[in-house]
């Protein structure tokens, strides 16, 4: 164990820092700008059972501190993942983690199946932000009980790999959420997705996305992610957090550690510079040096709170 | 084997070696040159960078992508119209300044003997490093479709290289005629080829001429962009057949009969 190893959920990582789905394609696409294996691992682009086309343009729009997107998880389906680019990533050097996007519970358990048995798959990433159309429409990852149904079809046909619930922010209670990853059988939760937002362009009067609304990410949703994951972390001690939102240094990746995360994933930062992930991963001793942070596992959830009797809110 | 790569070689954090404007202090619309010390390796014609001005911090997460005007191995130079924040931050930047570039990107214009080209504006960005690497220059003519003056995007550079008839648009009436125009060259083009680029307007213009006469035309678009390697799928374009496609990796030239531009 190296002093920026973390150990988790059923999963060794030889650094706490991933790259967030959807961020980093299928990887390679950034084999020219980092070696891949200085990643503690990174999180593929969203696959589904079968291809999916996405969203109609414009499907991004730039935003203070952050971006709008509505991708729609445009992807060539599981099954092309497996066979053109799974082979074309070093997995036995950094951890590959699949994220899956499904609408119903079957098809989740499907592609758990699918993946579950591949070697080359560390870990599962569930996706619950589809509409549940069968259920009145409100999104899967809204909904505590279907949480927790994805969670069990997921976690039951995933063989031996970790399961990690990717919850939506977009919700009341975030621990309720988690609480119901866990029960059905999460090995760990990401949060946060992206926080549903909406830009106008004054001049046509028109909203900036085709699909008139998206989900906001970047360094302006960091201290919503902190907070969830300082929530999550509060109410279900043992259940291991995947921190994501607005990472773009060092220092942040520290933050969220103390909030409670096990590990971090970088999202729009990689937009940035694509580079960026890399210099995460290669900068984090040195900082952990400049703050004085001997190891990770001591640092975890070491966040000094008030005394218990001030409210906090 | 993967392709590990060498770690961060093709993030440049590049040198400004000169920026020059028109005038004394660089205005909205207005258009300036800048020479960036960035060793990019090869890079053909047609091919794009993403740029990064120091100046923007977190509050401005994205890159802007950015034709290679000319240049060689160890330099090249961009020609930029300042429209926005991110233009105007560039604008602002002196000889000296560190910016953050990477690329090459993207495909690039095909070479044959003989080609015309259709600039819009700034559009004719990489048609400079187009002319200046072509093997028979004396095959290649341009029209080149602008607001006045001309001389704001170094025209006169090219007008010495090769034939140039100038359209100006003085003011938005002018457009239907410019349009005609544009039609007429991509109809007279006959068996040549056509390359394109300009605003989004024109570019459609020239598809729908090229489709009516089937000339061979190439179109570069100018999608927006967020990270300009093909991670993101925010930049894609729909194709006349098969998912919408990266503008950054399959584009931003493409051929005028394989892409539908309505969302554009
Ligand atoms: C492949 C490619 C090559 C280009 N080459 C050149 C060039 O050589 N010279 C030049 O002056 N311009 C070029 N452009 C357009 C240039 O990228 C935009 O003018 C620039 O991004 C505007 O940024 P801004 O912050 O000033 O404008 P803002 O309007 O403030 O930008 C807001 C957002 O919209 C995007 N955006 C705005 N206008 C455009 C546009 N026309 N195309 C793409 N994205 C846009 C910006 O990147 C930014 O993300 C090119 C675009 C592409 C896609
Ligand atoms: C362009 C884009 C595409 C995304 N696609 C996915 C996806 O396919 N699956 C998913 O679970 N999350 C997706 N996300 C959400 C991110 O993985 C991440 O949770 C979110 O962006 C917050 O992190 P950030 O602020 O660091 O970007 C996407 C985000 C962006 C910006
Ligand atoms: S700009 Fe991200 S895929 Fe093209």
């Amino acid at each position: 164990m190296s002093r920026v190893s973390v150990d988790f959920g059923g999963l060794q990582l030889k650094n706490p820092v991933l790259t967030a789905s959807g961020t980093f394609g299928f990887g390679v696409e950034f084999m020219d700008y980092g070696d891949l294996r200085e990643l503690g691992g990174l999180v593929a682009k969203g696959l589904s059972l079968r291809p999916r086309e996405g969203n109609p343009s414009p499907r991004i729009c730039e935003t203070a501190c952050g971006m709008l997107n509505a991708i729609g998880i445009q992807n060539p389906g599981v099954e092309v993942f497996l066979r053109d680019y799974l082979p074309r990533l070093p997995w036995r050097e950094t951890a590959v983690v699949a994220n899956l996007y499904a609408c119903t519970v079957e098809e989740f358990g499907e592609l758990a199946a699918l993946l579950g048995a591949e070697e080359g798959v560390a870990a599962l990433e569930v996706n619950v932000s589809c509409p549940n159309v069968s259920e009145g429409g409100a999104a899967f990852g809204q909904d505590p009980t279907m949480i927790r149904k994805v969670s069990e079809s997921v976690k039951s046909r995933a063989g031996d790999k970790p399961v990690w619930v990717k919850l939506s922010p977009n919700v009341s209670d975030i621990a309720a959420c988690a609480g119901a990853a866990a029960e059905g059988g999460a090995d760990a939760v990401s949060l946060i997705n992206t926080i549903t937002g909406m830009a106008v362009d004054v001049r046509t009067r028109r909203p900036r996305l085709a699909n008139v609304v998206g989900g906001l990410s970047g360094p302006a949703i960091k201290p919503v992610a902190l907070r969830m994951v300082h929530q999550v972390r509060q109410a279900l001690p043992d259940l291991p957090v995947v921190g994501i939102g607005g990472i773009a240094t060092c220092e942040d990746v520290l933050e969220f550690i103390l909030a409670g995360a096990s590990a971090v994933q970088v999202g729009t930062v990689n937009f940035m510079r694509p580079d960026a992930s890399f210099l995460l991963a290669r900068g984090l001793e040195e900082e952990m040096d400049r703050l004085g942070v001997s190891n990770l596992e001591e640092l975890r959830g070491s966040l000094r709170l008030p005394a218990p009797k001030i409210s906090r809110r | 084997m993967p392709n590990t790569g060498l770690s961060g070689q093709r993030v440049v954090d590049a040198r400004i070696l000169e920026i020059r404007g028109v005038g004394q202090s660089i205005g909205p619309d207005d258009v300036f040159s800048m020479r960036i010390q960035a060793d990019l390796g090869e890079w053909a014609p047609g091919q794009f960078v993403m740029v990064r001005p120091p100046g923007f911090g977190l509050e401005t997460p994205w890159a802007r992508p950015f034709s290679i005007c000319d240049g060689d191995a160890s330099e090249i130079r961009l020609l930029v119209q300042a429209v926005g924040r991110g233009t105007r931050e560039l604008s602002r930047l002196q000889a000296g300044a560190r910016i953050t570039v990477w690329g090459p990107l993207g495909r690039s214009f095909q070479v044959e003997d003989e080609a015309v080209l259709l600039a819009g504006g700034v559009g004719v960005a990489p048609f400079f490093g187009y002319v200046k690497r072509h093997p028979t220059p004396s095959g290649l003519r341009m029209l080149f479709a602008h607001r006045p003056p001309g001389e704001r995007y170094l025209i006169d550079e090219l007008e010495g290289l090769i034939p140039v008839e100038r359209v100006e648009e003085r003011a938005p009436s002018d457009i239907p005629a410019i349009a005609e125009r544009v039609r007429r060259a991509v109809a007279e083009a006959g068996v040549r080829l056509v390359l394109a680029c300009g605003p989004t307007p024109f570019l459609k213009t020239v598809q729908s001429a090229a489709l009516a006469c089937k000339a061979r035309a190439q179109l570069s678009l100018e999608n927006r962009m967020a990270c300009g390697v093909g991670a993101c799928l925010g930049c894609v374009v729909r194709k006349v057949s098969g998912p919408p496609t990266r503008t950054c990796v399959e584009g931003p030239v493409f051929w005028a009969d394989e892409v539908d531009l309505e969302e554009s």
